[in-house]
Order: C-alpha cells, then sequence, then structure tokens
C-alpha cells in the first residue's frame, strides 16, 4: 500500500480540529486555542486558517455548525457528527501507520549513519 | 468590535462570496475576535496583547480569505473553477468547446435550411432578442477587456448578466418546443393534424431546442473565457498586495 504523504500532511489540521471537537462542542475561537493548548504549542492555527477548515468539514458534513443566542449575541458552535468520528478515527490509523513507517524508515538511515561516523573521523 | 474593525472591513472587501453565507463568516470572525479578546484579558494579558494575539490567531490571511471564496463560492463558479484547474479536466473543457461547436454548426444547418419553419414559432423571435441581448453584453464585456485585465473582479456583474440570458435561452428554447409539441398534440386529437403539419411541427422543436442549446452552451464558453481572465487578473492583484504589505 502507498501512503500519500502530501495528503496526510494536508489532512492533519481537519484531524486536529476533529480531535478537538471529540470532547463537546465549542466555538471556532475555542478550538484554536485548545489545538495550540493540548500540542504544547507545536500546532497553531494561526492567521484565520482556521475557518477554511471548519467551514470544509461543516460542507462534508464532517462537523455541524449551529448558531445559538448567547447574552443576546449570536454565535456558531461546532460538534463532530456521526460521520466524523468515523473520519476521525480512519484519519488517526493512516496517520498512525505512516509514522511507524516513517520512523522505520529514518531510525534504519540514522543507525547507519552512527555507524558511519567513527569510520568517517 | 470597534477594536477589530480594521480586520473586519479588510475581510469585508476581500470576501467574494454570495449571501448570506459572506454575512455569516463576518459575524462568525466578528464574534470569534471579541471573545477570544476578552478571554485572553481574563487571562491576564493587557489590552495590546490580547489584541495583538487575537488578531494573530483569527483575522484571516490572503490566503484563508482566498480558501473562504472558494468554499462559498456559487455553483456555476465552482464549476468553472474546476475547469480551470491545470490539465486535469482539460479533457472535460475540451468536450465543451467540442458540444458547443456541434450545436453551433447545427444551429447554422437550421438557419440556413430553406425548409425551416422556425420563423413561425414566437420563440424563436423570442430567442433571436436573447441573442441581441446576448451580443450586446457580450460586445460591452470585449470592450472592458482592459478592465478585466487590471482590476480582476470589475465586469463581474456583466458576466452575471451574461449567465442570466443563457438560463432566459434555455428556458425558453425548451418552453417554446414544449408548446410546439402541445400544440400539435391538441391538433392531432381533434383529428386535424396531418403528416406534413407533425413533421413541421417536430421539426420547430428540434430547431428551437438546438437554437438554446448553442445559445447556452457558447455563452457559457465566453463567460468561462472572461472569467479565467479575471481570476487571473485577481490573483495577480493579491500577489501585489502581499507584496506591498510586505
Amino acid at each position: 500500500m502507498t501512503i500519500d504523504t502530501q495528503a496526510i500532511g494536508k489532512s492533519m489540521n481537519e484531524l486536529l480540529v476533529l480531535a478537538t471537537l471529540r470532547s463537546g462542542s465549542r466555538h471556532g475561537y475555542q478550538i484554536a486555542l485548545e489545538v495550540e493548548a493540548r500540542s504544547g504549542g507545536a500546532f497553531e492555527l494561526q492567521h484565520g486558517t482556521l475557518y477554511p477548515i471548519l467551514h470544509r468539514l461543516e460542507r462534508e458534513g464532517l462537523i455541524r455548525g449551529r448558531w445559538q443566542k448567547e447574552g443576546g449575541r449570536q454565535r456558531k458552535e461546532y460538534e463532530l457528527t456521526r460521520a466524523g468520528q468515523r473520519h476521525l478515527g480512519e484519519g488517526t490509523s493512516r496517520v498512525r501507520e505512516t509514522m511507524e513507517r516513517l520512523m522505520a524508515v529514518l531510525t534504519e538511515a540514522g543507525d547507519d549513519a552512527i555507524r558511519a561516523r567513527p569510520a568517517e573521523g | 468590535m470597534t477594536r477589530f474593525a480594521h480586520v473586519l472591513q479588510r475581510a469585508d472587501r476581500t470576501l467574494r462570496a454570495p449571501e448570506p453565507q459572506r454575512s455569516r463568516v463576518l459575524l462568525e470572525l466578528a464574534q470569534d475576535l471579541d471573545d477570544l479578546f476578552g478571554e485572553l484579558r481574563a487571562g491576564g494579558l493587557t489590552e495590546a496583547e490580547a489584541v495583538r494575539r487575537a488578531e494573530a490567531l483569527m483575522a484571516p490571511s490572503p490566503e484563508a480569505i482566498e480558501a473562504l471564496c472558494a468554499l462559498h463560492a456559487p455553483l456555476h463558479v465552482r464549476l468553472a473553477e474546476r475547469f480551470s484547474e491545470g490539465s486535469g479536466h482539460r479533457f472535460e473543457l475540451l468536450l465543451l468547446i467540442g458540444a458547443t461547436l456541434l450545436s453551433l454548426g447545427s444551429a447554422a444547418f437550421v438557419l440556413l435550411g430553406t425548409s425551416s419553419s422556425l420563423t413561425t414559432s414566437p420563440a424563436a423571435w423570442l430567442l433571436a432578442l436573447i441573442l441581441t441581448c446576448l451580443a450586446w453584453q457580450g460586445a460591452a464585456l470585449l470592450l472592458q477587456v482592459p478592465a478585466v485585465l487590471h482590476a480582476g473582479d470589475a465586469a463581474t456583474s456583466r458576466m452575471t448578466s451574461i449567465l442570466w440570458l443563457a438560463g432566459l435561452a434555455s428556458a425558453v428554447g425548451v418552453s417554446g418546443a414544449l408548446v410546439e409539441i402541445w400544440l400539435l398534440t391538441g391538433r392531432a386529437q381533434a383529428g386535424g393534424a396531418n403528416a406534413g403539419e407533425v413533421f413541421a411541427a417536430v421539426g420547430r422543436a428540434a430547431d428551437l431546442l438546438v437554437f438554446a442549446l448553442a445559445l447556452v452552451l457558447a455563452t457559457l464558453l465566453i463567460w468561462f473565457a472572461a472569467y479565467r481572465r479575471s481570476r487571473r487578473a485577481a490573483m495577480y492583484s493579491t500577489e501585489i498586495t502581499r507584496e506591498e504589505a510586505a
């Protein structure tokens, strides 16, 4: 089986958003903050990149956006759908498999490089 | 809301999407900026720091706006985008060009044919009127070519009106053909239709459909060419804005 690494990279942000919504519904800015907090600052959805992701996931039926009136203001809240849960599960397996295979390649190459180093010196 | 007015104004200027999606995107952005600002302030950041952080996180970049425009674009624009995507859909585009040429050829054949009794159908005169309007709009669009080249969406309303005329042409063509068949059925039921009249009525219905199809396909091709040109100009303009901002 061939792994499309470019597609994995593109879907990473989508998976991060879906994973954040697994624990309950959130507003857009809460999703952005939580992605950053849960990854220890490693992943950031800056410059409004969150909105195209949210709206695409909503169109694909993976999340559901609902307008609610809170404190006299209309605010949009997102929640994960069943299809989104399935997509998250499949995506997580795909990323895990990719990482395992990538690490197998890198570890082998890294070990070879370490072994070759004393000979070079 | 006023502390993020410049962010919202920029998004308002650049977000090309139909209503009500456009207003909803702007409202969502405004609410998120305000709520995030409040949360950051509650977390101990100064007002200036909270504004800077909220903008860094939520204010959409030109790329994000472009992605939102593509996501919320009307169906015909999304279809045009599909054909614009490199060579991936070149075959479909060639098929469209081929079908257009074929239908234009058929329309010319019908027009030049001496046996055609198309002029007796009121729908044919309506189609001729639409064709005149299309020619006028097309000529105006051609005159706007420099504007389209330099100002991206300068001719958007004219391009949209061309699409409406194409839609009208298809409606007139189909309804005209249906009326011909309906009249023929009425005559046949009354027992007053001979073979010659049947052939003439079916021929008129077919001619109307051929004309309408030729008009619609040719218009779609012209619209698509203008759209691609306008899109390239818009991308060029965005690039210049980005470079200036940098």
